[in-house]
């Protein structure tokens, strides 16, 4: 041990870059683990904003700093087992070189940890990140001294938060809306027959084809993405795949190009896929397709009465089913459009403020973000050792922008709901537990329990108080 | 070639080893069963640089051991008080010679 050797302390440390993802990766959420060995020599803290970061030195003189070392060796003098020595009996002087280094750790947890506090007491600060502890002189018979880095809440100031202002969303159902939900709810229940007579496809048949689809190779295609799934030499094919002529969910060249055509026909036809078309591997691409037309079938909707009611449905009557269809698409409608109109309000919000934020808060957020996505992965069937392969500092890069947003949003809102005096009551906790634990398939009082004990519950409270502030301002705002 | 450490083989850091050397200024060691008090004294002036005032030693009849119905003993093996002259400074055991 030298005077120069500094930071040891682990309670500094935050996850480093790979750390917490790879771990999120190999199924492990635990997000207390014990960094201290493996950072125990990073003399680099995770980044903090220079704006936000604030210093302070801390002094202890020798009295408190041997007079730590005492209590340790004492605690330490109970329980060591040397041989040569009756338990208990072994002498502070013998402990002192033998457990040299595990004292000095104790003692360092426990007095840095303590000045610290009182320090930021005196000084009236708060942090909101880890301290990173440098400069760290702690040896008996000196007094200790140490420098504390951290981040504080930046100042927020929100004046003029309420003249932003939203368009209340038209919320009304127009028909045609409720025609749409109509017709799905009807085409689920439409019985499909092969036609029997001798005639050409024509709109609104089905037709029953089989396929085969090669991608053209586009020159920046094949050069970069091409290497995947759909490398030329592996062509698209289906068999007694229905096509519905002229339907929505039918490409206008398939439904062109079917057009007229009878069983036993073959035909070649080019697909152009638009950009954004829904499959990835065939989005913007040029297919080329040789299509054999198999068969012919007709799709019958079902007659609108009390009987189909009943089928699709808890319903009586047919009119039952209308009125309630027409209820829920206007509740759907509503929500979707408020949702937008409320994150509109927060992001004119963040647009609006300009402070600075704390590096670790948006260090958290993108773990967060991260270990969802990679546990929407997981669900999805992604091997743990695939996921390892991942480029987790570019991946990083990449939430960033939205991580930085959703700090700022929910920093902001913290600020008016302490102004506006939003207020989250136990009942509301009480209820999102319930939803959670039904969720989660947990029981609400062992949920309860291990959200008090890890303050999982306090970040809920804080969650919901965001979403009641969201609404509150909509209220307020939305004209 | 006998070495310092031939003579003296481990320091004995026992509750007894320890108070007697804050009581009295003691130090304890195994040495070789072969050394001599002039020999041990050599070597722990050598070794700790320091004063020794006298030595004295005791030949320590290794324990019975048993394993079952077979019986063994430890070996026998020599101790030495080495008592260092007044106001020498009481050197530190580095643990585990």
């Amino acid at each position: 041990m030298t005077p120069t050797e500094t930071n040891e302390l682990n309670a500094a440390e935050t996850p480093q870059s790979e750390t917490p993802t790879t771990e999120a990766a190999a199924h492990d959420h635990t997000h207390d683990h014990d960094h201290d060995h493996d950072h125990a020599h990073h003399h680099h803290g995770p980044v903090l904003n220079p704006d936000l970061t604030r210093e302070i030195s801390v002094e202890a003189p020798v009295e408190a700093v041997d007079a730590a070392f005492d209590k340790v060796v004492r605690k330490f003098q109970k329980q060591a087992r040397i041989p040569g020595f009756r338990p208990g009996k072994v002498p502070a002087s013998v402990i002192k070189r033998k457990f040299a280094q595990d004292v000095r750790q104790e003692v360092m947890e426990q007095l840095v940890s303590e000045r610290f506090r009182l320090a930021l007491e005196e000084q009236n600060v708060n942090p909101v990140s880890q301290p990173q502890i440098v400069e760290l002189t702690l040896f008996e018979g000196q007094p200790l001294k140490f420098k504390a880095a951290f981040e504080v809440l930046p100042e927020i100031d929100i004046t003029g938060y309420d003249s932003v202002t939203v368009t209340k969303p038209s919320v009304e159902l127009t028909e045609e809306e409720y025609q749409s939900e109509l017709d799905r709810a009807l085409d689920s229940q439409a019985t499909i027959e092969p036609v029997t007579e001798d005639r050409p496809l024509t709109t609104g048949d089905l037709a029953e084809i089989s396929f085969t689809g090669e991608i053209k190779p586009l020159a920046q295609t094949v050069g970069e993405e091409g290497l995947e799934n759909a490398t030329p030499s592996e062509p698209i094919t289906g068999e007694d795949v229905p096509v519905e002529l002229g339907g929505k969910n039918t490409l206008p060249a398939f439904s062109d190009a079917l057009q007229g055509k009878k069983p036993g026909d073959e035909l070649t036809l080019e697909v152009e896929y638009p950009a954004e078309f829904g499959e990835p591997r065939l989005a913007g691409k040029t297919v080329s397709y040789d299509v054999k037309v198999k068969a012919i079938k007709k799709k019958t909707l079902p007659e609108q009465n009390d009987d189909l009611a009943k089928q699709l449905g808890d319903y009586e009557t047919w009119d039952e089913f209308t009125s309630k269809l027409r209820e829920h698409a206007a509740d759907r409608k509503k929500h979707a459009l408020e949702n937008e109109a409320k994150e509109k309000l927060v992001e004119d919000l963040i647009a609006k403020f300009e402070f600075p934020v704390p590096e670790s808060f948006v260090q958290q957020q993108i773990d967060a973000r991260l270990d969802r996505g990679l546990r929407a992965l997981a669900a999805q069937g992604m091997k743990a050792e695939d996921m390892r392969k991942l480029d987790f500092s570019r991946l990083r890069a990449a939430q960033r922008d939205q991580a930085v947003s959703e700090v700022k949003a929910s920093l902001i809102l913290d600020k008016i709901a302490a102004t506006e005096n939003v207020e989250v009551s136990d009942e509301d906790v009480d209820r999102e537990l319930l939803i959670l634990s039904i969720q989660s398939r947990e029981p609400l009082e062992q949920l309860k329990q291990r959200l008090t004990s890890d303050g999982g519950l306090n970040r809920i409270r804080e969650q919901l108080r965001r979403e009641k502030t969201g609404n509150v301002l909509y209220d307020k705002l939305a004209s | 070639m006998p070495t310092l450490y031939t003579t003296i083989r481990r320091p004995l850091i026992t509750e007894k080893g320890m108070g007697v050397k804050e009581t009295e200024g003691t130090l304890v060691f195994e040495v070789a069963p072969e050394a001599t008090k002039t020999e041990v004294k050599q070597a722990v002036e050598a070794l700790f640089k320091v004063k020794v005032a006298t030595v004295r030693t005791s030949n320590v009849t290794g324990k019975e051991r048993r394993r079952g119905r077979f019986v063994g003993y430890r070996p026998d093996w020599k101790k030495a008080y080495v008592k260092l002259k007044a106001g020498e400074k009481m050197p530190d055991y580095i643990d585990n010679l």
